[in-house]
């Protein structure tokens, strides 16, 4: 899974604030998954089963 | 967040012993019974059209005192048999004068296609229903027999609480028993009614799993943002009557009070945008001021001034979709910000770093998500 692009939006007469949309495009594995499991390493137990759950759930890993 | 007040409205041939019996469990959810009694009402009565229109009338006048009395915008409402029917013929009468907040049917006798498209999706007269109902009903199977049989004089009533509505659309939740019309009103069911109602305010057991992740999900962003912990806050968003606000409790470290109430609009902000786009956003402060065009005055009033930046991840489930990953079925967002400066990390919004970052705390919320989808229908915590 790769991450596309992102999208800022500055203000349009201000430019006082940046608002930034992640996209996330799931074309092939990029490793995200393994980036993503390795930052929850030493995350509470409860946290990484949110994750896993939504893996599971998703077809991300697939 | 107001305390919600709750209307019971019993059926004929009885005068609501439930009633009584279903006040506590109402109280224990923060919510204000509020029992309305129309006599005892025959079956005969029932038949005859002037007296069924008579007890609309009362309904319509009870409700309408009940609300100005209060300053109450909506009222909420757990039904019985005939009561199901009065309800809704007064939210049709009233053609959105009187709307409710979070509705309970049971033993209904409600036309089974009610249009809950049109009343409760577009034009918001109702926020959401439970229909509790009980196949063996046989009551609401004859009064869908008179009604199609008796033509013009009968009320226009139906099978909906045995059978279910045939119009059913999201935020209509559908929950069934094997038994009869008296049977549905199970104490059993009370205290679920009464989750059910107080939603978004959330109880007890999900409120201490949902915070734990809120926390948990904090502490993991200010550390790999390499931001002091003090210094990075959290909060959840729902929508509740056409605006997103934030869940009571369902924070950590929100020490700036008036934020507490801030209500967004559906599209506004990071948070609103995250909500109705169902990808993450993320916002940080360039000047010395938000632009006029992220919240309206008096929300952006409320903001903590130190405010610098926010992450909003949409809080829904997570689907991969034409070559994209989104959430679906958004209940609501996670909001991670902070205070005072925003971190190196945030200003590089380009950084697969930071992409991963995002990715891994957006997807933690899952369990979050499974709390507020079962929170929204009145379920308790599942055991894991």
């Amino acid at each position: 899974m790769t991450i596309d692009r992102h999208a800022t939006h500055p203000a349009t007469t201000e430019h006082h604030e940046e608002i930034v949309q992640f996209v996330f495009r799931s074309a092939a594995s990029s490793g995200l998954l393994d980036r993503a499991r390795a930052l929850l390493d030493a995350a509470p137990r409860e946290l990484a089963e949110s994750f896993e759950q939504a893996v599971r759930t998703s077809g991300l890993a697939s | 967040m107001p305390h919600k007040i709750v209307v019971t409205l019993h059926g004929i041939r009885t005068r609501g012993q439930w009633q009584k019996q279903i006040t506590p469990y109402l109280a224990r959810h923060g919510l204000i019974p509020y029992h309305l009694d129309y006599g005892f009402f025959g079956l005969v009565s029932f038949l005859v059209p002037w007296a069924r229109a008579s007890r609309v009338q009362w309904l319509r006048g009870e409700l309408r005192d009940l609300m100005d009395r209060t300053g109450a915008k909506r009222v909420s409402l757990i039904a019985h048999s005939f009561g199901t029917w009065l309800a809704l013929e007064v939210l049709e009468a009233e053609n959105g004068n009187i709307r409710f907040d979070r509705v309970v049917l049971t033993g209904s006798i409600v036309r089974r296609d009610f249009p809950w498209g049109a009343t409760l999706m577009r034009r918001r007269w109702i926020q959401a229903l439970r229909n509790e109902r009980a196949t063996g009903d046989w009551v609401v199977r004859a009064a869908e027999l008179f009604s199609r049989l008796a033509g013009p004089i009968a009320a226009r009533a139906g099978a909906s609480g045995a059978l279910g509505f045939n119009t059913a659309c999201p935020g209509v939740h559908d929950r069934s028993i094997d038994g009869g019309h008296s049977e549905v009103l199970n104490i059993a069911n009370y205290d679920k009614w009464a989750r059910f109602i107080a939603y978004p305010r959330l109880p007890d057991d999900h409120l201490r799993r949902v915070r734990m992740l809120v926390q948990q999900i904090r502490a993991l962003a200010a550390q790999r943002l390499g931001v002091d912990a003090d210094l990075v806050r959290a909060n959840i968003f729902v929508p509740s009557a056409n605006a997103l606000r934030m869940i009571p409790g369902a924070w950590d470290n929100m020490t700036w009070a008036p934020e507490h109430d801030i209500e967004l609009e559906l599209d506004h902000g990071s948070t609103g945008r995250a909500f109705t786009d169902g990808t993450p956003f993320s916002i940080r402060r360039l000047g010395a001021s938000w632009t006029a065009g992220v919240l309206p005055g008096p929300e952006q009033a409320k903001l903590n001034p130190r405010l610098q930046w926010v992450l909003s991840l949409p809080i829904g489930r997570i689907v991969t979709q034409d070559d994209f990953t989104k959430a679906r079925d958004v209940v609501g967002v996670l909001n991670v910000d902070g205070l005072d400066s925003v971190p190196p990390l945030l200003q590089t919004p380009g950084d697969p770093t930071l992409k991963t970052l995002v990715f891994t705390l957006w997807a933690s919320t899952e369990k979050i998500r499974e709390s507020l989808a079962l929170a929204d229908t009145g379920e308790p915590l599942h055991d894991d």
